[in-house]
This record gives structure tokens, C-alpha cells and sequence, in this order.
């Protein structure tokens, strides 16, 4: 199944010098903390909270995503919070390569791992983990704490299981997926 | 006719949209890209509340929409009903319907939804894909001390990243 081209307007995306696709349409908060590995796409009405960072004279930033990424349209990126020793903090965001996100999730784990795909209108909680190479269907909730190992399909929900293992091979489908899709989306 | 009031120490950013006649109490935070919008009647909105981005607050009635203290509204949530009490949380795309009201101390779970005119009681927590309900039973003290710290915190940190709409 060869995916189509995806036709943009040169003027609505910014192209930065390492690949990454930033739409203007987009929702970007506290931009200097916020680290695009390259070749990123993020797509209209995306939310990334880059100001809600930790507490206290940290140079750390506070959303991190890798290469070959996708940020779906209308997604929301939001660290997460917790109070640790009586002290009020947001934690870093962190998201491998080659994670696919899609249209309206919204995303406050504490880290994705690389090969995620993540479906339309999911909602992970606070602090989860997702280990490398997961699939997680349209529409599942992921309760916050949790950890998903590699290789699992997650589906239904609230709370959200794990529906089946993922072949080894599910690693070189999702980067070619991915490097076929930032290759395919084009201006006119 | 359009009445915008916004208390002196509340946090309103500049990417919001509010519309109608809406009243922010003293404290209270509305994050980048929130909407409140007072369609007939007024939104008279609290102190110390957490309005999260895209979180929509519409009032869709004559009547007043109120919303008490210390209220945690979370992302893509929507309320809509005739208001709410105190120390509530409308966790991420929890829904407030139609003409519903929230008592005290109660939690809309995450994608669940009061009855299209309901009236919840106080320490009712929403939850699950069932639409189940259950009183709460943990220490509500904890939670307001870590809402007061997540204030704190906000009130900081907000300001430096993000253009806020000056109380006059």
C-alpha cells in the first residue's frame, strides 16, 4: 500500500535547516525549550507546551522529539506534573524517532520511545511510558503511570489493554512508513 | 455588549478567546488557547481556577454560568452546563452537558459525560468507559495543597513565556 502525496501551501509551513516542517497554523508555547531532531513534521492547530518546564536553574528543555516525527493535526504536547518532596514541578517530555501522532491526541506522558504509532483522538495519561516499536488504535485512553512494553498493540479503553504482540518486523514497516511520508509531503 | 472582567491577580494569556460577558476571579489561570465564550448569559468564573489549553467554557443559557474555586479544568474539556462548585476536576475531554450542574470536590473522568441535565452531588467521581460512578473517598486535603503548589507555580513561570492580557 504506497501512501499519497501529501500537497501543502509553501507559505502556511516553516522549514528550519535540519528538515522539520513547523506549521504557522500551529500553537507553540516557550519555543526555546522545545528540541525538533530534524525532519519533523508538525501539522495545524498542534499545541506544544515548551513553557511549562521544570523548576529551578535547569537548562534542560522541556518537550523533546526525534527525527522523522509527525505530530498530527489538532494534538496537543503537554509535560507532565507531579509534586516530588513537597516541591511543584513539570517534567520533560521526551519522544524517540519516528513516532506518528495522530489528529487530536493529546500526549502528557513522560516518554514515548522510537517506531510509536499513536492513533487519532488518544488521550495518554501523565507520566506513562511507551516503550519502542507500540501501535495505539484510534481512540484509546492510556491511564496515567502506566508502562507499555515493547511490541504491543493497545487498543480500547478507558483504561486502555494490551490487544496483541507486534512482530519484530514492525521496526523497519514504521521507518519506512515514516521516512516515506516526510518524503511525500510537498509544497505545490 | 461586552463585558470583560478580569481580576488583578488572575492569569489570562492572550491566545485565548472570550467572548460575551465573562468575569475572572482573583487567581485564577486561563492557559494559551482556552475558550470561554458567554453566548446569552454571563460566565462569572471564581478564584484560583485552572482553565488548561483548548478547554471550552460556553453558556448557553439566560441564566448565569458559574464557576466556584479552585477548580482544575483540563485540556479539551468542555462545560457547558449551568456551573459548578467548588474544588472540582474535569479531567482531559471530560464533559459537562447540556444543563448539568457539579456539586463540590467532584472528578469528570477522562472522555466521560454528565446526562444532558443532571445535577451531580458533591465527592462524585466519573470515570470509566461505563460512565461509572463511585464517591471518593481519598484525603481531598492532599489534592488542594498540590492545586495551591501547581498555582504557585504557574503564576511564575506563565508570565515569562507567554503574553498575558493586563487587568485594568
Amino acid at each position: 500500500m504506497e501512501p499519497a502525496y501529501t500537497i501543502y501551501r509553501k507559505s502556511e509551513f516553516i522549514e528550519t535547516d535540519t528538515g522539520n516542517k513547523v506549521s504557522r497554523r500551529s500553537l507553540i508555547s516557550g519555543s526555546q525549550n522545545i528540541v525538533l531532531g530534524g525532519k519533523t513534521i508538525v501539522h495545524s492547530n498542534c499545541t506544544i507546551r515548551g513553557d511549562l518546564r521544570r523548576a529551578g536553574p535547569t537548562h534542560q528543555a522541556s518537550v523533546l522529539i526525534g527525527r522523522f516525527c509527525s505530530l498530527g493535526e489538532a494534538s496537543v504536547l503537554r509535560p507532565p506534573y507531579k509534586t516530588y518532596k513537597g516541591v511543584f514541578s513539570y517534567y520533560p517530555l521526551k519522544i524517540g524517532d519516528h513516532v506518528e501522532i495522530g489528529r487530536n491526541s493529546i500526549i502528557e506522558a513522560a516518554s514515548i520511545g522510537s517506531y510509536v504509532r499513536i492513533g487519532a483522538n488518544c488521550v495518554i495519561g501523565r507520566f506513562t511510558i511507551i516503550k519502542d516499536c507500540c501501535i495505539i488504535e484510534d481512540g484509546t485512553v492510556v491511564a496515567p503511570n502506566s508502562v507499555i512494553p515493547s511490541f504491543s498493540l493497545l487498543s480500547a479503553g478507558p483504561p486502555a489493554k494490551i490487544s496483541a504482540q507486534l512482530p519484530e518486523s514492525i521496526q523497519d514497516v514504521i521507518e519506512a512508513q515514516s521516512k516515506d511520508k516526510y518524503a511525500k509531503f510537498v509544497p505545490v | 455588549m461586552c463585558l470583560l472582567l478580569i481580576a488583578p491577580r488572575a492569569l489570562v494569556c492572550k491566545n485565548t478567546t472570550i467572548e460575551g460577558d465573562v468575569q475572572i476571579g482573583n487567581g485564577t489561570v486561563v492557559h494559551v488557547g482556552a475558550s470561554i465564550i458567554a453566548k446569552n448569559g454571563p460566565i462569572i468564573i471564581g478564584a484560583n481556577n485552572i482553565i488548561n489549553e483548548r478547554a471550552v467554557i460556553t453558556n448557553i443559557h439566560s441564566t448565569p454560568l458559574a464557576i466556584g474555586d479552585d477548580n482544575l479544568i483540563e485540556t479539551d474539556a468542555v462545560v457547558e452546563g449551568r456551573g459548578m462548585g467548588h474544588r472540582n476536576t474535569v479531567q482531559v475531554r471530560g464533559r459537562i452537558a447540556g444543563s448539568s450542574t457539579l456539586g463540590n470536590n467532584c472528578v469528570v473522568g477522562v472522555m466521560c459525560s454528565t446526562g444532558p441535565a443532571e445535577s451531580i452531588s458533591d465527592n462524585t467521581v466519573l470515570f470509566g468507559s461505563m460512565q461509572s460512578r463511585r464517591i471518593r473517598a481519598d484525603a481531598q486535603a492532599e489534592l488542594t495543597a498540590a492545586h495551591r503548589k501547581h498555582l504557585e507555580y504557574i503564576h511564575e513561570m506563565l508570565p515569562r513565556y507567554n503574553h498575558i492580557i493586563e487587568a485594568e
